[in-house]
């Protein structure tokens, strides 16, 4: 694809003056079709049984900055300022830390060495702090999010959601189209019909542990009755 | 409102002197497997307690399969991080003992990229004779963000030492791990025209990487870092 050329202004016209000009040239603009890395999302409902009662498949549209940054610092293996899902900035670096861990449990004490890395999109379940996390907020989508505009909390309580655990498949390939889809499912059991209307993907890295928001989507809502499931999921795809 | 992780490759032909002789830009369309690939092990990490799924093997230019991975912890002797595409001058990369194609890397080859491209088609290795191109260091910008996308770009100055012209169809972006110094292609463009390097002559490549937060904004042409002039100086 060629690259549109600036409009050409003319050369040398003798008006009998000297005067040195400079002619603003006016820029062609046309559409292209840019590839490169763009998601969707797949929302599928099922009911007590596990009967599928609606799917709806629609594009993510709303990688936020932080997505950006973290993928520079990927890129130069640097480290780089985003801010985290509280609010405060850190600095983000994908990196490995060792981490000592030290619990208590009935009077028993256990400790261990736990080496983690990466910017990890999956979570265990009930954990509502990273992975796909889903909420009922309605604040229209800013490059500048780091949060969900109102975040679903994870439980049984009126207006909670069980979170399961987040996942992260293996990459694949169809064609010339390679993808990653990310997944998550939620329940309601708080008794009463909850309505989603946003959703978004944030990671955890380590160095320092937090949170980071990537991508955040407006959904329009999205009815989940008590005792449904709502399963989730992110599609990454690259074409050439 | 669409959003879209894109770009664009710009490319600046000077004569040894900084003469220009060719401008050209592109967009940048061809995120090949590997970047998906790579995507994947940054979202899985690792965890040595609650180890995650493994993550698909990422494919190295001699096209052997590896796990992309996380070298030492912070805190120990090494390196915690994973992999880089900024790469230092092609000459210093070998006083150290160290691959040279990794970064931005141009080739002759012309034949459209698949998915699965793993390499360049025909590699300029880092040299000074027929068939090489000196490789300078690949700079990488930190983000900007200016409204409408964040963008950050990669630039590397090659020169064609050679005393004859060479062609160059193809530029890749390759990065290397840390720990094994493994490389892999997450990127490969085959530029619209050849460009012709006369012997001596200097290659400008920028990569711009961009996340265009607005649908389809045509944002290639208007960017001046890149040599794209918006006014024409006349005399009359």
């Amino acid at each position: 694809m060629n690259v549109d050329k600036p409009i050409k202004s003319s050369t040398h016209h003798s008006l009998g003056l000297s005067t040195r000009v400079t002619i603003k040239s006016e820029m062609q603009k046309r559409q292209v079709e840019l590839k490169g890395l763009q998601a969707s999302i797949v929302l599928t409902l099922k009911d007590e049984n596990e009967k599928v009662v609606e799917k709806k498949e629609l594009p993510a549209n709303s990688f936020v900055l932080n997505f950006m940054r973290l993928l520079y610092t990927a890129l130069t293996a640097s480290s780089y300022n985003v801010k985290d899902t509280s609010g405060a900035t850190v600095s983000a670096k994908l990196s490995k830390v060792e981490k000592h861990v030290s619990y208590e449990v009935e009077y028993r004490r256990t400790e261990y060495e736990r080496i983690v890395a990466g910017y990890q999109a999956w979570c265990p379940k009930e954990d509502d702090s990273h992975g796909i996390l889903v909420g009922n907020g309605t604040a229209t989508v800013n490059p500048e999010d780091y949060n969900l505009s109102s975040k679903i909390p994870n439980g049984t309580d009126s207006g909670q959601l069980i979170y399961l655990a987040s996942e992260v498949e293996e990459t694949g390939v169809v064609g010339n189209e390679a993808h990653l889809f990310l997944k998550r499912s939620f329940i309601n059991h708080s008794g009463a019909g909850i309505t989603v209307r946003e959703i978004g993907l944030a990671v955890r890295q380590f160095s320092p542990e937090t949170d980071i928001l990537i991508i955040r989507d407006l959904l329009t809502e999205f009815e989940v009755p008590d005792n449904y499931t709502l399963d989730t999921q992110y599609t990454l795809e690259v074409a050439v | 409102m669409k959003s879209v992780i894109t770009g664009y490759i710009a490319y600046t032909l000077k004569t040894k002197d900084g003469k220009v002789l060719l401008k050209g830009a592109k967009p940048f369309n061809s995120f090949v497997k590997n970047f998906m690939v790579m995507l994947e092990a940054m979202f899985k990490g690792e965890d040595s307690k609650t180890p995650p799924p493994t993550p698909t093997q990422a494919v190295d230019l001699d096209g052997n399969s590896f796990s992309l991975s996380f070298p030492t912890p912070e805190g120990r002797y090494g390196i915690p991080l994973g992999w880089r595409v900024d790469a230092e001058a092609g000459d210093l990369l070998s006083l150290r003992g160290e691959p040279t194609e990794w970064g931005i890397i141009v080739g002759s080859g012309d034949s459209p990229t698949t998915i699965n491209f793993y390499n360049l088609e025909s590699m300029y290795p880092h040299g000074k004779d027929v068939g090489y191109m000196n490789y300078m260091s690949t700079q990488v910008t930190e983000p900007e963000y200016d409204g409408t996308y964040v963008k950050f770009t990669i630039k590397r100055l090659i020169i064609n030492e050679a005393d004859v012209s060479q062609v160059v169809r193809e530029v890749g972006l390759i990065a290397r791990e840390y720990n094994t110094w493994k490389r892999f292609l997450i990127a490969r463009d085959v530029l619209d025209s050849p460009v012709t390097m006369p012997a001596k002559s200097l290659l400008e490549v920028t990569i711009v990487i961009a996340g265009v937060l607005a649908p389809y904004n045509v944002l290639y042409v208007s960017d001046q870092a890149v040599g794209f002039s918006t006014s024409q100086v006349s005399t009359f």
